[in-house]
């Protein structure tokens, strides 16, 4: 019979094929740099769990001597949950409540801000639609009275011009008004005047000019690149900083052509970055560059979980309020503690309470800014147990934006045949380092997740085990100024803050995060300009937030090559 | 990626709109009271998953999020229970072929009579032509709340009388099992049989609240939402138009549902088949997805009118379906490729790097997701909707085809069973059996059972259920 030979066949191909994907550790060398590159695209999610695919040459990433800053291939943006709702707040005020729109992003990207991880399928859209619907329903009850019957195809016509306008960040055209003011005509013989209108305004809050960035396309080959009309700075920069419409003075800035000089958007984005409507965005982008965005640790109590919650906001504001940002971010001894962070820290009780908050130095070695929060460690653990090799990991692909690829299939299984039951962790480390199928990627992470030895799993100091100190030597296997033996986190965290690799790196996750794209070699030019720039000003946030408005680059769109599954 | 298994794109493809609208805008249960029957619905597809993609992330208080491979049924997230980890064991002791045995202990987790006594014999080595002793799970709860065979529908498989690649029952007349349902694969004979001659009334419209009078116009705002993305999509280049018309392919696919009124009565039911559309043959199955829609309309329509309350769908094009209605379509060799056959050529390391088989199991879930919409645009007289009145179950015989691993099952599951399930879950349980998926499907439907099938070995049954589950 046919099934059952074919069956037998394949089952032995599938036996063939594990035995080789067994062998197939990790990454692809860059000739002598020392740094693996995968083989994947980047802007593809990354599937941990998903077997290395074929070897092929990694790209290469670098900024030639005489080439020119190069703007941003962008891919089509759609608004977020947080944009949506400050927009539809924005419109109509407070007293109008948008239920969320949007699923959560999809997980698996370097950034919840790219577009595969926001698709619109049937869900999406259905959710959508539901909150267009009420969000117009709740609109029919404030809809301005019209003063006369005869007039009132013309009172709808100009409130949902006004409103369209604003809420696409463009002038509405004629097109998009024949489609927004035939469903208040279509609606108008059997809904009352308002509720009319209001039929308009569940329209245009479905139309992909709401719901999606829109900017200028005419892309050829002999015209790479396009330059963005002033509208359209004005809406980057409006949903870059404030994830909501531009402000009269951004749209003025937008109509008059000012934003076209680099020096003006430069001036826009330090006024934007002032105004409290930028923080959210700061927050959002550090939390998610440090990957705890949403963590929460099992291991943590709720009242921990929600104290270490409000520490690592109270950190963050003030890195970004701080001169040197980069440098408070990952060097800081300085933290806040309520009563229940004073009991997990080991210190004296004075406050009175969770919400009795104040400011305090840890131990130098304790408190290397969020690089030890304890939120940050308990998320590179399993369960109690630190990890190592995760820490290692996350300074290794986060901070200094080296690529490894995920552990092949059986890794886990590989580990036992390696070391006797009862080996160290650092011997465990030492075994997967020397295995020729291991070791390219490991001695990559575990040398510096091992400045991490004294903090356990649930990111608790604990310098001394059984009267002996802890070893928290490691070592960075790099070409870079980062290569070399180190001594504890406080060791790292300081090579690393100095380090104009890491600085380029914290430009790179910052450029990733506002357009939702991984850099290509063309980017590598704009990367150093704004990281030289963040660098000449004391690693300042600020500077490097702002400063990608100021770059050439920032005013351009070039094509977008290439389909995603 | 969307699939242009649209309103508009369908009911091209059926050549009138006599068969969506008065069908959905006019069903209700034929009883007439508020007493409504939990119903039982399976779906089931071949050749498992990617189970890489498919698998949720494990959340806090069994928290779901929707996989990659489940995004198509995102707008019923609330209503679903996903599990990971049903094992079919007894297909281990079923000593045949490895595409058999997990299809025919699918259903049953029974073994095979080949003793004439009807007593299984553990030593024997079963061909594939045998049956199984023992009833199916839909047969068997029939039987259990003593109402007809269920119906039993197949997609995309030639020889659906036999009804033999997915569960083989005994037959008639044999010892421990009801009758065999016959099987069909004809969507206009078992709408014949069960649907026509219904007689027609007409559907009142209320408007007298706010909500009815935004519901009454939602189909002219998609349509003018949907004008506007075709317009904007000629001027945007080729990846981000890709973005936008799988977004307006998605207005069009929601706009069904959204525009649906709820019905007062069953009757006026009509169907249409597109011109010159036959039942799809072997070896390619040419127009499944109109059979697999028509089909599923079909159900839809039999359990709100009250025909059946057991109906099954099970899509057998297993083997070498073309899928030539996807935009990946058609494809060449599904089944070789399911196995990642190196003969192909397809370079993939593994099948979750295959976007054709990607796009083929995306599919299947697009007709499940077809089948809970018809269902959730039924409100019945208890105020639910026939999701919520129901059981509806989709499952594959392996969890990964490539190496025909019966291990770890697909499972979902959607509407809560009037409640006895609690849903908007993913539950990870590695231990749990088909036998014990099948108990907790019977204790939903108040039937104190504490295992299914067969039972004489250890391990096949825990005894309660899948842990959580119901209840």
């Amino acid at each position: 019979m046919k099934l059952k030979n074919t069956a037998r066949l394949y089952a032995t191909l599938f036996v063939a094929l594990g035995g080789s994907t067994l062998g197939a550790c990790v990454g692809v060398v860059s000739p002598g740099s020392g740094i693996s590159q995968n083989s994947v695209d980047p802007n593809q999610p990354v599937d941990p769990n998903q077997p290395v695919g074929p070897a092929q040459p990694p790209p290469v990433l670098s900024c030639s001597a005489t080439a020119a800053p190069s703007p941003f291939a962008v891919p089509l943006q759609r608004i977020n949950d947080t944009q949506y709702n400050s927009i539809i707040g924005e419109l109509f005020g407070a007293g109008v409540i948008a239920q969320s729109a949007f699923p959560p992003p999809l997980g698996g990207y370097p950034y919840a801000t790219y577009s595969g991880a926001n698709p619109m399928g049937e869900g999406q859209t259905q959710a959508v639609f539901d909150a267009a619907e009420s969000v117009a329903m709740q609109v029919a009850d404030i809809v301005p009275p019209c003063s006369s019957v005869s007039a009132e195809t013309s009172c709808a016509t100009t409130y949902l011009n006004t409103l369209a306008t604003r809420a696409f960040r463009h002038p509405a055209t004629t097109t998009e008004m024949s489609v927004i003011v035939g469903s208040y005509t279509h609606a108008r013989p059997t809904l009352s005047y308002s509720e009319s209108v209001a039929v308009g305004v569940e329209t245009i809050l479905q139309m992909p000019q709401f719901l999606y960035v829109l900017e200028s396309q005419p892309v050829t080959a002999t015209a790479p690149a396009t330059t963005l009309t002033g509208a359209e700075l004005a809406q980057r920069m409006a949903l870059l900083y404030w994830n909501g419409l531009p402000d009269q003075t951004l749209l003025d800035a937008g109509q008059s052509g000012a934003l076209a000089d680099p020096k003006n958007r430069l001036a826009q984005a330090q006024r934007m970055l002032k105004d409290p409507r930028a923080h959210g965005v700061l927050t959002d982008f550090l939390l998610q560059w440090m990957t705890v965005k949403g963590f929460h640790a099992d291991v943590h109590a709720a009242n921990l979980q929600a104290a270490l919650d409000e520490e690592m906001r109270r950190d963050l504001d003030q890195a970004l309020a701080a001169d040197d940002g980069l440098h408070a971010l990952i060097t800081s001894q300085q933290t806040f503690v309520n009563s229940v962070l004073e009991t997990f820290y080991g210190l004296p009780a004075q406050s009175t309470g969770p919400s009795d908050w104040r400011q305090v130095n840890l131990d130098a070695e304790q408190r290397v800014g969020l690089l030890t929060h304890p939120l940050l460690l308990a998320k590179f653990a399993h369960g109690q147990t630190a990890s190592p090799i995760l820490r290692g990991k996350f300074i290794r692909m986060m901070v200094m934006c080296d690529t490894i690829a995920p552990p092949p299939p059986g890794a886990l299984a590989a580990q036992d045949m390696l070391t006797p039951v009862g080996a160290t962790v650092r011997e465990q480390s030492q075994a997967r380092i020397n295995s020729a199928t291991c070791g390219f990627c490991h001695k990559l992470m575990d040398p510096i997740g091992f400045a991490f030895s004294a903090f356990d799993g649930l990111g608790k100091y604990v310098p001394t085990v059984g009267g002996q100190t802890v070893d928290v030597s490691g070592h960075i296997e790099s070409t870079s100024d980062l290569g070399g033996d180190f001594s504890g986190v406080r060791a790292l965290g300081e090579k690393l803050a100095q380090s104009p690799k890491v600085q380029a790196c914290l430009t790179t996750q910052w450029m990733r995060y506002a357009f939702g794209i991984n850099e290509t070699s063309v980017d590598q030019c704009t990367v150093q300009s704004l990281a030289g720039q963040f660098g000449q000003q004391n690693n300042s946030l600020t500077a490097l937030f702002a400063g990608l408005s100021g770059l050439d680059s920032f005013a351009q769109r070039r094509a977008v090559t290439g389909g995603a599954l | 990626m969307s699939f242009r298994i649209t309103r508009r794109g369908f009911l091209q493809a059926t050549s009138g709109a006599s068969l969506a609208i008065p069908l959905l805008e006019s069903r209700m249960t034929r009883a007439q009271t508020a007493a409504v029957p939990t119903r039982l619905v399976i779906y089931q597809t071949g050749e498992g998953n990617l189970l890489t993609r498919w698998t949720p992330p494990t959340l806090p208080n069994d928290g779901l999020q929707l996989s990659e491979m489940l995004q198509p049924l995102a707008s019923h997230q609330k209503k679903l229970v996903v599990v990971s980890g049903t094992n079919n064991r007894v297909a281990r002791m079923h000593k045949s072929n490895d595409h058999t045995a997990p299809g025919h202990t699918l259903m049953t987790s029974s073994l095979i009579d080949t003793t004439g006594t009807g007593k299984f014999d553990a030593s024997i080595m079963v061909n594939s032509g045998a049956l199984c002793l023992g009833p199916s799970i839909d047969h068997y709860l029939a039987d259990q709340l003593k109402t007809s065979l269920p119906i039993n529908l197949a997609v995309g498989t030639d020889s659906p009388p036999d009804n033999l690649m997915w569960y083989k029952v005994k037959p008639a007349g044999s010892t421990g099992a009801n009758p065999l349902a016959p099987m069909s694969n004809d969507p206009a004979k078992t709408f014949n049989t069960y649907l026509a001659g219904l007689p027609t009334t007409t559907t009142p419209t209320t408007m007298s609240t706010r909500a009815d009078r935004f519901r009454s116009q939602r189909g002219s705002v998609l349509d003018g939402v949907w004008t506007a993305f075709k317009s904007l999509n000629a001027k945007v280049g080729v990846t981000d138009s890709m973005r936008l018309q799988a977004h307006a392919d998605a207005i069009r696919a929601i706009e069904l549902r959204a525009t649906t009124v709820a019905p007062v009565q069953c009757g006026g039911v009509t169907q249409s088949l597109p011109a010159n559309w036959k039942v799809p043959r072997a070896p390619t199955f040419p127009g499944m997805d109109v059979q697999a829609n028509l089909l599923v309309d079909t159900m839809v329509s039999v359990l709100s009118c009250g025909a059946n309350r057991i109906v099954t769908l099970q899509d057998g094009g297993y083997d070498d379906p073309k899928f030539e209605f996807l935009p990946v379509g058609p494809i060449s060799g599904w089944h070789a490729q399911v196995h990642n056959d190196p003969a192909l050529g397809l370079g993939y390391a593994s099948n979750n790097d295959n976007p054709t088989l990607k796009a083929g199991f995306l599919y299947y879930a697009t007709v499940f997701n077809r089948l809970l919409d018809g269902m959730d645009a039924v409100v019945e007289p208890n105020g639910m909707t026939m999701l919520d009145n129901s059981l509806v179950l989709w499952i594959s015989e392996f969890g990964t085809g490539q190496s025909h691993s019966m291990s770890n099952l697909p499972v979902v599951i959607a509407g809560g069973a009037q409640g006895k399930i609690k849903t908007n879950r993913y539950l990870a349980r590695p231990t749990a059996s088909l036998g014990d998926l099948y108990t907790s499907i019977l204790n939903a439907f108040d039937i104190p059972a504490t295992s299914f099938g067969f039972n004489d070995v250890a391990g096949l049954n825990s005894g309660s259920g899948i842990a959580g589950l119901v209840g």
